[in-house]
């Protein structure tokens, strides 16, 4: 399975690594993840918890689009799905036809409703951190621990002092 | 058109690591905004690689524009400060999660692409073949998209008008807060 | 004979008049003295009755006896019967037995009067009677060994009865521990023995183990053991015997329970619950004679504790203690008689000895009550104030010493047994012993009646009552018993060895003048030194201090027991208190420390903090999908995907 994403890669010439494939933009996406990630659980402000989501709302898009780009429609299970693989249209539909034949980049209509999605999140998330803003006066995720159990072990490396 | 599609990948790729790596070791909101702002225009630059040049338009439009503009809106709202330290991100937690992240990936990815049989080189798409998808195939969720984006701004609207209307009544109002120091 | 039909009287008249002295006594306020008496008292003389007229019927047809069962505990193959059996050894041990209680119980009422536990006092007191009397009655070792273990229970209830005094709360933990061997060993011998008595049981004629039946279950063992472990088992049960009749080393426990009341020494360990273990040993003769050298081994045991018990006896200041350890040497000497086969005259010697003794008792009971001390060197003189008194002892020194009134005939039985089997060491060391008790007893009776009183008690007053101030309730128990020590042994000895005999036994009609003449010119002389060496003071004796102080340490044995119990029992206690503590709790321990530990663990998570409650959502949406992706990945690769 690892093989098949790795197979464009041409072996016996090495500078041709270097050709952006499907698995460096895979690989950058990651990264982008991550960095979401990390910004995401490691903040001590809220609307920095939502710059970290968009990073990784965003990296997912970049997934889907470069799947989509990438992968062979006329292989693919979900372009069987439509009317363009069967014999019948491929014999009375010649390939210029492109009402018959159109490509359908499904991955960019999904990264680009993941976008929208996004954007609401934030905006819905930015309400919120209002309401929070209006009841504690300040922004600061060591205020928000109503939920913190009554037996809980105190530690001293929680951040006390830190981003306001 | 090989080498310049190379070229610009790798300079694309420079340019956003340095924004998120800035985006990440800043101290200041601000900054941070500003550094996501344009890693989110590198991003964009991708999609037009990927001959998606209609997301990538979007992209700019959206993320510069309006995006940016809320969160500086709500930076100004909320009188933020500046950060003194962000000494959480160099604990454990942070070394661990990119471990994490690679393990979420490496099971998600495989799924994904097992449904498809072949890979080739880079497909093109006109913008008409976007359209078409869009209104044709996914014109319910396109729809629905849209509602759900006015109701989101009906609501946040809402918010910080009955809020604010109510300002000076919770202003006293001051509960639950244990280990900050600032009122 | 109606009587003999309705038999189980015997067995319950004492428990029903414990059983209804405990209910005015338990319902009221006060204790009814009068009733609890009378009840005891008609219990007593009523079974007296019954039982003299039983054995009257048995002499007469000699080889009559009634056995009644019924079954107990139904298992298959193992039954266990309770029941009756009357023949003439147990009509015998019956009669001795309540001939014995009868007086104690009358002489309780007087002596017990302004006690606080009275009620409780007697209803142990029947409890006990009938405990014994089903021993006496029992038809089976199964049955015998459940009212062994009572007679020991309620012995033990009785000796501690004054339980606020720590001695006698100590003394009553030993005789019971000590007889807790006696227990066990009695009860390995009933395993060793069922096991071979089973096999051959189906057709249930006879209880398990049935006394009247020896052979049978004997031989049985005998032929499937082989000589040297059926002598184990025989062992097993002698020593049962011994530990039960206070042989050597076991009679600090009867020293030791002289801490009771003084009828309750009379009747226990006067009369009755000593002579269990010689009983044990008579009824099961027939299976020890199968065993070549058990009857050796005991009248070995028998002759050392009559000797060493005598010589104790000697140094003792204590009138209790020295008819405590009378009473051990003579039991020694019954035990002798068994093992050398002069079963008659075990048996006669067993029943002479339990009334005299008791008698005595009975008599220093009244000693103590009218001087408050029970040491000899502060007494002295009673005869002049209690003539009674001094004339019973003298009685009762005579018939315990051999020489005249009954206890000349039960010993005189033995010895013309040992004479006429040529035992003559046997002999020689019992009519050693027999001057030993001459030495002890006399004593006694110098030190105490003779000479000049010590004491600061005033008995001029004394002189004007009748009877010289005792109490007629304390003397006619003790005239009772003095007339039957005095004459029962005349009257029965003619015909006692008609009466129950045993067949391996041969010498029993020999008589030997010769013998009883050089006896009687020998215990003549020693009365004539004791009286010149305790009454007139002629001589003195000097004490040799190391052996007196050996001989009053009772070789030490109290100190071995002692270092037993506090090593084995206590030690096994704290043992398996540690055990229980570290390692049984301790794994308890450990789960409730497991699983605070992992709470502690949990109650991390916990924290209200927003950054850990995103971390940790993802850490486990990640493990979820993993363990999703295992399964499905197993589910390809069982249909080859």
């Amino acid at each position: 399975m690892f093989g098949e994403i790795f197979s464009f890669i041409n072996i016996q010439n090495p500078a041709n690594w270097l050709q952006p494939g499907l698995c460096h933009y895979l690989i950058f996406a990651l990264f982008i993840f991550i960095t979401g990630l990390i910004i995401t659980i490691t903040s001590g402000n809220l609307i920095r918890i939502i710059i970290g989501i968009e990073f990784m709302i965003n990296a997912v898009s970049l997934n889907f689009v470069a799947i989509n780009a990438f992968v062979n429609e006329n292989n693919s299970y979900i372009n069987s799905l439509t009317a363009s693989n069967s014999t019948i249209i491929q014999n009375f539909a010649p390939v210029e036809n492109l009402f018959f034949n159109f490509s359908i980049p499904e991955g960019q209509t999904l990264a680009l409703f993941t976008t929208v999605i996004g954007a609401i999140n934030m905006a819905a998330g930015l309400g919120l951190i209002l309401a929070v803003y209006f009841k504690f006066k300040n922004i600061n995720t060591n205020g928000l621990n109503n939920l913190k159990s009554a037996d809980c072990p105190d530690y001293d490396d929680l951040n006390t002092e830190d981003d306001i | 058109m090989e080498v310049l599609n190379t070229i610009i990948f790798y300079i694309l790729i420079l340019i956003c690591t340095l924004c998120a790596a800035f985006c990440l070791f800043q101290k200041s909101t601000i900054n941070s905004i500003a550094g996501a702002i344009l890693l989110f225009w590198g991003f964009s630059g991708f999609y037009f690689l990927l001959n998606a040049p209609y997301l990538g338009a979007i992209q700019i439009m959206l993320w510069g524009a309006g995006i940016g503009i809320l969160m500086l809106f709500s930076v100004m709202m909320t009188n933020l400060k500046n950060d003194k330290k962000n000494s959480l991100l160099f604990s454990l937690k942070t070394l661990f999660t990119p471990v994490l992240g690679i393990i979420f990936a490496l099971l998600i990815i495989p799924f994904i692409l097992y449904q498809f049989k072949g890979f080739k080189s880079i497909q093109v798409y006109t913008m008409s073949d976007f359209a078409a998808n869009l209104y044709k195939n996914n014109a319910f969720a396109f729809e629905l998209t849209g509602i759900l984006l006015f109701a989101a701004i009906l609501g946040v609207t809402a918010v910080i008008v009955i809020k604010n209307t109510h300002k000076q009544v919770s202003d006293t109002d001051n509960t639950g807060f244990k280990k900050g120091e600032n009122v | 004979m109606d009587i003999i039909q309705n038999l189980w009287m015997l067995l319950i008249l004492p428990l029903m008049a414990a059983f209804f002295i405990f209910i005015p006594n338990g319902c009221m306020s006060y204790p009814k003295r009068r009733i609890t008496l009378f009840l005891t008292l008609f219990g007593t003389i009523l079974s007296l009755v019954l039982t003299s007229v039983c054995a009257h019927h048995l002499m007469v047809h000699n080889n009559d006896f009634f056995e009644s069962n019924i079954l107990f505990l139904n298992a298959g193959v193992f039954k266990i019967h309770l029941g009756v059996l009357l023949d003439n050894v147990s009509a015998f041990m019956l009669i001795i037995l309540y001939a014995v209680s009868v007086p104690v119980c009358a002489f309780s009422y007087n002596y017990m009067k302004n006690e606080e536990g009275f009620s409780r006092y007697f209803i142990f007191l029947n409890l006990f009677i009938f405990s014994m009397a089903g021993l006496i009655l029992s038809t089976n070792l199964i049955q015998f060994y459940i009212f062994w273990e009572l007679v020991g229970v309620f012995s033990y209830l009785l000796i501690g009865f004054y339980y606020k005094k720590p001695e006698a709360e100590r003394a009553a933990r030993k005789a019971f521990l000590i007889n807790r061997i006696g227990d066990f060993a009695l009860f390995a011998a009933i395993l060793g023995f069922t096991y071979f008595a089973i096999q051959d049981n189906e057709s249930i004629l006879y209880p398990l183990l049935s006394l009247k039946d020896v052979n049978s279950w004997g031989f049985l063992a005998y032929v499937q053991l082989g000589a040297l472990m059926y002598t184990g088992i025989c062992l097993l049960m002698m020593l049962a015997a011994c530990v039960k009749s206070a042989q050597f080393p076991f009679q600090v426990w009867l020293v030791e329970a002289m801490e009771g009341p003084t009828p309750i020494s009379a009747l226990i360990h006067g009369a009755t619950m000593v002579t269990a273990g010689v009983y044990l040993l008579i009824r099961v003769y027939p299976a020890l004679i199968l065993s070549p050298s058990v009857l050796k081994i005991i009248s070995i045991i028998g002759i050392i504790t009559a000797v060493t018990c005598g010589i104790i006896a000697i140094s003792q200041n204590d009138i209790k203690k020295i008819l405590a350890f009378s009473t051990s040497s003579q039991t020694g000497l019954m035990m002798t008689a068994l093992g050398c086969g002069a079963y008659s005259g075990s048996i006669f010697h067993l029943g002479m000895h339990g009334i005299t003794k008791a008698m005595m008792f009975l008599i220093a009971g009244i000693v103590i009550k009218k001087t408050l001390s029970s040491n000899i060197k502060f007494l002295g003189g009673l005869r002049e104030h209690f003539p009674i008194l001094a004339a019973g002892w003298l009685l009762g020194a005579l018939s315990l010493s051999g020489f005249f009134f009954s206890g000349f005939y039960s010993k005189e039985m033995i010895i013309s047994h040992l004479y006429s089997s040529n035992q003559f060491l046997y002999l020689g060391l019992f009519v050693f012993a027999g001057v030993l008790s001459i030495l002890y007893l006399f004593r006694s009776y110098f030190l105490m009646f003779e000479g000049n009183y010590k004491g600061s008690i005033d008995f001029s007053k004394n002189e004007e009552l009748p009877y010289n101030g005792i109490d007629l309730f304390l003397l006619i128990p003790s005239a009772f018993l003095a007339f039957l020590s005095a004459f029962l042994g005349g009257f029965l000895a003619p015909d006692f060895q008609r009466y129950i005999y045993i067949i391996r036994q041969k010498f029993y009609l020999i008589r030997h003048p010769e013998l009883e003449i050089s006896i009687f010119i020998l215990a003549g002389v020693m009365i004539y030194i004791m009286w010149h060496i305790y009454g007139v003071r002629r001589f003195k004796i000097k004490k040799i201090r190391l052996i007196y102080r050996f001989i009053v340490l009772q070789f030490f044995i109290n100190k071995i027991f002692e270092w037993l119990y506090k090593f084995l029992i206590k030690g096994t206690a704290k043992v398996i208190k540690a055990i229980d503590k570290y390692f049984i709790n301790g794994f308890y321990v450990l789960l409730s420390q497991v699983a605070r530990f992992g709470s502690y663990l949990s109650l991390r998570l916990q924290n209200g903090n927003l950054n850990s409650y995103t971390f940790c959502s993802f850490l486990f949406v990640t493990l979820i999908l993993l363990c999703a992706v295992m399964v499905y990945f197993k589910g390809l690769s069982n249909y080859g995907g």
